[in-house]
């Protein structure tokens, strides 16, 4: 075992072991101060960001003589108009400029991206146990959220109102399955944090 | 009795945890490790590209999820640097510009490839998805320079690289959507995507494999442990995975536990109401 010399490896190592210290000692003194410690630095680090982005999109163009950033400056600016009592209404032009923007290039490709290949990639062929389960729990998924009476009845007398409780099995099998997969995700990050203990602090 | 062997403190279980974790960490079991049917997709198609094709690498993970998705990174950068892919490195998360520089200096740097000929570090830039969106007119434009601040239109790995559709393939390492990625680049040029996300996202995203949206989806540090596999190159998930398998099978006996203390109560206050 060699216990590392590096001061930034044991500050690591100080700040982990305070952060597990909530798990058997609820609300410890070095718990607090590390939390505290935490949020202070994150927001010295976007306040660095923030002027970062501000001189390489803003100051270094305008610098270089790209005058048509002034454009998105003032929009950006009328988003702070908002504080002054009175004048708030302005803020809603690059709102919804920003709104505007975001929807129109989020939606150009959404419906091939999210709609059209997803409902292709549903209708296989119904050659094997796989394709037709998972058929099947497409149509008993949908036939779930028919939430209206009048659907339900109607299916009711076709036969088909195991279709929706067949559907309500599958999504708690999809949710149980990202359950699943969210304990492994926090199993590794604890792994993570166990190894660099194990490894980069105590040398083991 | 029976209430404290069924609701034990949750300190004992925590500590039971982390025993678990600790134990195969110090003293590895050699659990073997059976590469998935995803992370074979992703290492096959890599492994069929051609010397001199290019990747571009996006990281959009923060630094919280980069216990799990790091090892992914570092796996599959060896196994580009193995194969001579010329690489295009990029962040949309401000505090990973520093680590992006550290994985291409283990990586890239390692193998002795020479930077602005073979690989790229094009640092942070803003504006997610309107951002990918615009690279698919103009890379240049987006980037301007590289990290260090030299003139991209200065490096030779530049030449004959405009724009995004101008590269072979995309490798996305990320904790907070595909959907952008698949949006602007796979959907408006057809380009071929890798995922690589944490495991919270897998089961989301697997759907964009079976669509051929993506090539593959690498889930989690066992998509990396996989992958680490496939390269022959054990680094830090293969070593993780150990824990993680006793990890869950200590969850699951707690979860049947408490399962059958449920229902052994449910039995109970039958037996005293009737």
């Amino acid at each position: 075992m060699q216990i590392s010399q590096d001061p930034i490896v044991w500050l690591a190592a100080f700040v982990t072991i305070s952060i597990f210290s909530f798990v058997f000692w609820n609300d410890s003194p070095f718990y607090k101060y590390v939390q505290s410690a935490y949020l202070g630095v994150a927001a010295g680090v976007t306040v660095v960001v923030g002027w970062n982005n501000i001189k390489n999109q803003v100051i270094t163009p305008l610098t270089n003589g790209n005058y048509t950033i002034i454009i998105p400056v003032l929009l950006g600016l009328l988003l702070l108009i908002r504080y002054i009592p009175g004048l708030n209404w302005v803020a809603r032009y690059p709102v919804a400029v920003l709104v505007a923007g975001g929807a129109g290039l989020g939606l150009a490709n959404t419906v091939q991206a999210q709609f059209v290949s997803q409902i292709k990639a549903g209708l296989k062929p119904l050659n094997s146990i796989d394709n037709i389960l998972m058929f099947v729990g497409l149509l008993a998924v949908i036939a779930f959220f028919f939430l209206t009476g009048k659907t339900t009845r109607a299916m009711e007398r076709m036969k088909l109102g195991w279709l929706p409780r067949f559907g309500r099995i599958v999504l708690m099998v999809a949710f149980g399955a990202s359950f699943g997969t969210t304990v492994m995700g926090r199993c590794s990050i604890l792994i993570g944090r166990l190894q660099f203990l194990l490894t980069d602090f105590l040398g083991l | 009795m029976q209430n404290r062997l069924f609701n034990p403190d949750k300190r004992i279980t925590y500590l039971l945890l982390l025993l678990v974790m600790i134990f195969p960490l110090i003293n590895p079991l050699g659990i073997a490790i059976k590469p998935s049917e995803n992370t074979l997709l992703a290492y096959n198609y890599v492994e069929g590209l051609q010397p001199g094709s290019t990747m571009i690498l996006f990281i959009d993970f923060g630094m919280g999820q980069s216990a799990e998705l790091t090892p992914q990174v570092i796996a599959s950068l060896k196994h580009f640097s193995d194969k001579g892919l010329k690489l295009f490195a990029a962040t949309q998360v401000p505090e990973m510009s520093t680590a992006l520089t550290g994985y291409l200096a283990e990586t890239y740097g390692a193998a002795n490839k020479e930077y602005g000929v073979d690989y790229v570090d094009l640092g942070y830039f803003a504006g997610a998805e309107s951002a990918i969106g615009a690279m698919g007119d103009s890379l240049i434009d987006v980037f301007k320079a590289d990290v260090n601040g030299t003139d991209l239109t200065t490096l030779p790995i530049f030449k004959s690289i405009t724009k995004l559709p101008d590269i072979n393939v995309m490798f996305a390492v990320t904790a907070s959507g595909t959907i952008p990625f698949i949006r602007q680049a796979n959907a408006k040029f057809g380009m071929p995507i890798i995922f690589s996300v944490n495991a919270v996202m897998g089961p989301a995203n697997v759907p964009y494999v079976q669509s051929g949206q993506a090539v593959s989806v690498l889930v989690g540090s066992t998509g990396a442990a996989e992958y680490e596999t496939l390269i022959n190159q054990p680094g830090t998930a293969s070593a993780a995975m150990d824990a993680q398998s006793l990890a869950h099978l200590v969850i699951i006996l707690l979860i049947v536990w408490g399962n059958i203390g449920y229902f052994l109560e449910q039995r109970r206050n039958k037996e005293k109401n009737a």
